[in-house]
């Protein structure tokens, strides 16, 4: 059990290293560079200036040096500093990580609930007018993209109502009030998308149970409505739901861009976009990496828990 | 042609934004039009931006009362504050109330005395001498002096800043080879060769200290842009014992000379500004503080004022002018800007090379449907780079289409049947490839068939601007003061920002003379005679200015539009009555 975690830990790697020289070079094939974007269209200058600039940026170093020098850093846990706004990544991080994660478990907490409830009541009442509403309901959920939830909630609380404001963000720490005021909006928009597709998903994984035998012969043996539904059919259709629930999820944290972009919200998201615009190479290589890590080493344990779980994989 | 339809003539060049409204009365009187045609004109061009200005922004002012914090809605965020480092507009927005000068730009886009309280020029044009403002302090509460601006000139200059915008002071004497000094090109010179090189090229440099409050500036030749150049963003002053403290770099701490000073700063999202006790201009500032929250989005920023969690918004959407005008709480300022929204060919390729393509490409253009889908009408249709208040303007109305003539020539050029060709623009500004798309319909009423290409911001610079790899490009500039600057940075043989490749000695030789002339008057005949060769060469078809506007609260006073965007009148701006 021991050498298959080594084993594992040890792969990581090779693979961080390959993500490593794969965003260095995809950030760089991109045309255009940090001086490029800095300089504009509006400024005059001189082929010579111009290559001062991107002098300054340590641009005039070959591309394996740059590399080299780029990866001294990281090993010792420096990301560097962007080259536009000088920060360094890592307060950045700190900033960034805490709004996208939160974003998105809001997001996946407002939407989980409606989904999961509606979905099994629109599979125990199928073909309901209940059944078809919900249907209808989440059709919409799924056409409208986030970005039009988005506006049209601007356009209902803050245009109309004047309840809240569609920019303004404030740690949770500081002011939780102000917080959730700022991020309600931000969070439904999310949400409506990914509700309505895990409710879809509820309903049908429910109704691929509830035809089962093994839910006949208890409603057969007499048991309530109820306590089959929480005994028999929950309980069985709760993997399929959990499964893709989890890679909705982790597409909630792709659909950050764009919603962190309209609420002004200082997410990672937001931060990533600015920096491939900008090409900032070293926020974009450096956030790269550092969400590649986590993806990995989340992977990584759910290998080692299902080797737990399971001693035949432990071989693999 | 009747009164009726002379009549509806007028009433179209009205509401196309295309005739002043002295212009209109005129016309108006000459037709013998009833009252109530003239009153439907009038109102027609109240609707229309571009002809007399904002109604509800002339208001009888209350007496100045100092207090309250402003609310500010911002475009973008500015990311860093050291425009030096970083030329970025968002930057200069940010800090523009934090920071001075040595000039200032006034709404009329002269200029003024800021921390410079007077000069004197030598005869021959060369020699500036300022005189520094006495007891002006920093937010730190050290002096300023004339060592202060020396070294901020200097930095800007300096290689190891790396700064795009050192064509700001490009004119200073050594002021070139001190921003080229140790670049690539002579052999590749070692790391101390090319300090040695700085190090030459900072003592040779035009800058001398007289005394403490005098500061001796020698330029190349005469400029007549020079005090306007000076009052750009890129040359704040800085304090030089403040930024050798912070090792050079003052990309996340602002010490400077203006009426408010940064108490907080979280990326994309706000920044917090106090009222400064110490600054130079008696009484001034009138609010305890500026709180902005950056809000990107369109909907957002008109969202915020409308909501109630700003007092102000700069960049009003122009998609929601309308709307703003209409509500009672806000007041609009603003419309007149300086950018210009353009086609630009490549002449040096076919077919773009042959000037009876360009004038064909130039008689299909309709301006009335691109400022409607752009900028929603928010526009004023320009045969020229300048907008026609400006007072370099060369004074003329683009033409109406005229299809059947753009046939002609472009039969006369030997394409009859039209060609395939492609046309660039930025992915990213509706307001750009809005046109883009309007023209590519227009064009095919010639039978040039345009496949569109719209790339972001990075590519399209580096294709277009760099590489000059395109046909035809629809794109702008923005935020010139002196016409100056807009020409020899576009049309002057070799400039960077001549993208299109035009070439013409007459040209060259002229914005030579308007640089050096330093009689107003010459100097715009001047620039109306390169205006008269471009529309005959046409490297350009200019389309349209885009107006620019600011939303405030009604009881803010004291507040000034100024073309280039600059809110640096809200150091003059307060709260009053209701």
């Amino acid at each position: 059990m021991l050498q298959f975690i080594l084993r594992r830990v040890l792969l990581l790697i090779p693979i961080l290293f390959g993500v490593s020289v794969i965003t260095f070079m995809l950030v760089r094939s991109l045309p255009g560079d940090p001086a490029t974007v800095a300089i504009g269209v509006d400024q005059r200058i001189t082929p010579e200036q111009r290559e001062l600039v991107r002098k300054s940026y340590g641009l005039d170093q070959s591309k394996p040096v740059q590399y080299v020098k780029w990866m001294q850093h990281v090993v010792t846990g420096d990301l560097g500093k962007s080259l536009r706004t000088k920060r360094p990544l890592t307060t950045e991080l700190k900033l960034r990580l805490p709004v996208t994660v939160e974003l998105t478990l809001l997001a996946g907490l407002l939407g989980i609930i409606p989904a999961l409830s509606v979905g099994v009541l629109a599979a125990i009442k199928r073909n309901s007018a209940a059944d078809y509403a919900a249907t209808v309901v989440t059709l919409l959920g799924i056409s409208a993209p986030s970005f039009l939830v988005a506006i049209l909630l601007i356009l209902l609380f803050s245009y109309h109502l004047k309840w809240l404001p569609p920019v303004g963000y404030e740690k949770f720490t500081v002011d939780p009030v102000k917080n959730l005021k700022g991020m309600i909006m931000p969070a439904i928009s999310l949400a409506l998308p990914f509700a309505a597709v895990m409710m879809r998903n509820t309903r049908s994984a429910v109704l691929e149970v509830i035809n089962q035998e093994y839910v006949r012969v208890a409603r057969a043996k007499g048991l309530s409505g109820s306590r089959v539904l929480t005994r028999h059919i929950l309980p069985n259709s709760a993997l399929p739901i959990i499964t893709i629930g989890g890679i909705q999820l982790a597409g909630l944290l792709g659909g950050t861009v764009i919603i962190e972009q309209i609420f002004g919200l200082p997410g990672l998201g937001r931060y990533i976009y600015d920096a491939i615009r900008n090409r900032d190479y070293p926020v974009v290589q450096g956030v790269t990496l550092v969400l590649a890590t986590i993806f990995v080493t989340v992977s990584m344990l759910v290998d080692i828990l299902y080797a737990v779980v399971d001693p035949r994989l432990r071989r693999a | 042609m009747s009164d009726q339809s002379a009549y509806k003539d007028l009433l179209h060049e009205v509401l196309a934004g295309r005739v002043s409204r002295r212009d209109m009365m005129k016309r108006a009187a000459a037709l013998g039009l009833s009252a109530s045609a003239v009153s439907t004109l009038s109102m027609a061009a109240v609707a229309v931006p571009g002809i007399g200005s904002v109604a509800s922004a002339q208001e009888a002012t209350p007496a100045p009362v100092a207090g309250g914090t402003l609310r500010m809605g911002m475009q973008a965020d500015p990311s860093q504050f050291d425009p030096q480092s970083l030329s970025a507009t968002a930057i200069w927005r940010s800090i523009e109330n934090m920071y001075d000068t040595l000039t200032r730009i006034k709404p009329d886009l002269t200029i003024e005395p800021s921390l410079a309280e007077s000069w004197d020029i030598s005869e021959d044009g060369t020699v500036y001498t300022f005189h520094i403002r006495q007891g002006v302090t920093f937010h730190d509460g050290s002096p300023l002096t004339a060592d202060d601006v020396a070294f901020t000139y200097t930095r800007l200059l300096d290689p190891a800043t790396g700064s795009q915008s050192t064509a700001t002071l490009i004119s200073i004497k050594g002021a070139q080879a001190l921003a080229s000094a140790g670049a690539a090109g002579e052999g590749t010179p070692t790391p101390t060769d090319s300090q040695a090189a700085v190090d030459a090229a900072k003592a040779a440099l035009g800058i001398k200290v007289v005394d403490p409050n005098t500061l001796e500036i020698t330029l190349e030749a005469p400029d007549a842009s020079f005090l306007t150049s000076i009052s750009d963003g890129s040359a704040i002053i800085y304090s030089k014992a403040f930024v050798e403290a912070n090792n050079n770099d003052v990309t996340q701490v602002v010490n400077g000379t203006g009426p408010f000073k940064l108490d907080e700063y979280i990326p994309n999202t706000s920044i917090k500004a106090s009222r400064f006790d110490g600054y130079w201009e008696q009484g001034l500032p009138y609010f305890d503080g500026l709180e902005m929250t950056i809000a990107a989005e369109d909907t957002a920023r008109t969202g915020l004022i409308i909501q109630g969690g700003a007092d102000y918004i700069e960049y009003a959407p122009l998609r929601d002018v309308d709307t703003l005008k209409q509500n009672a709480d806000l007041k609009l300022y603003g419309e007149s800007n300086t950018n210009i929204r353009f086609l630009g060919f490549n002449l040096t390729r076919e077919p773009f090379n042959k000037l009876e393509v360009r004038q064909a490409i130039a008689k299909v253009v309709d301006r009335t449907p691109m400022i409607e889908s752009c900028v929603f009408g928010h526009g004023t249709a320009v045969a020229t780079v300048f907008p026609p208040d400006f007072w370099a303007a060369l004074d003329v109305q683009p033409e109406a289409p005229d299809i059947e003539g753009a046939k002609q020539l472009m039969a006369t050029a030997g394409y009859a049947d039209g060609f395939k060709t492609t046309m660039t623009s930025w992915s990213e500004y509706s307001f750009l490839s809005n046109a883009a798309i309007v023209l590519q319909e227009q064009l095919k009423q010639i039978g040039i068939e345009a496949e569109m290409v719209l790339l972001d911001a990075g590519t399209m610079i580096q294709t277009v601007y760099i590489n000059n790899d395109f046909d035809m490009a629809v794109t702008g500039t923005s935020g010139y003061v002196d016409p100056h600057g807009v020409m020899i940075e576009n049309f002057m043989t070799g400039s960077s920002g001549n993208f299109v490749g035009y070439s013409n000695s007459q040209v060259d030789d002229l914005i030579n003379q308007g640089q050096v002339e330093s009689d107003t008057e010459k100097r715009a005949d001047i620039y109306r005679q390169i205006q008269q060769i471009l529309l005959q060469d046409l490297p350009w078809v200019d389309f349209f200015v885009q107006n620019q506007f600011e939303a405030l609260k009604k009881n803010i006073y004291g507040f000034e539009h100024i073309p280039t965007g600059s809110a640096i009148k809200l150091r003059r701006s307060y709260f009053a009555g209701e």
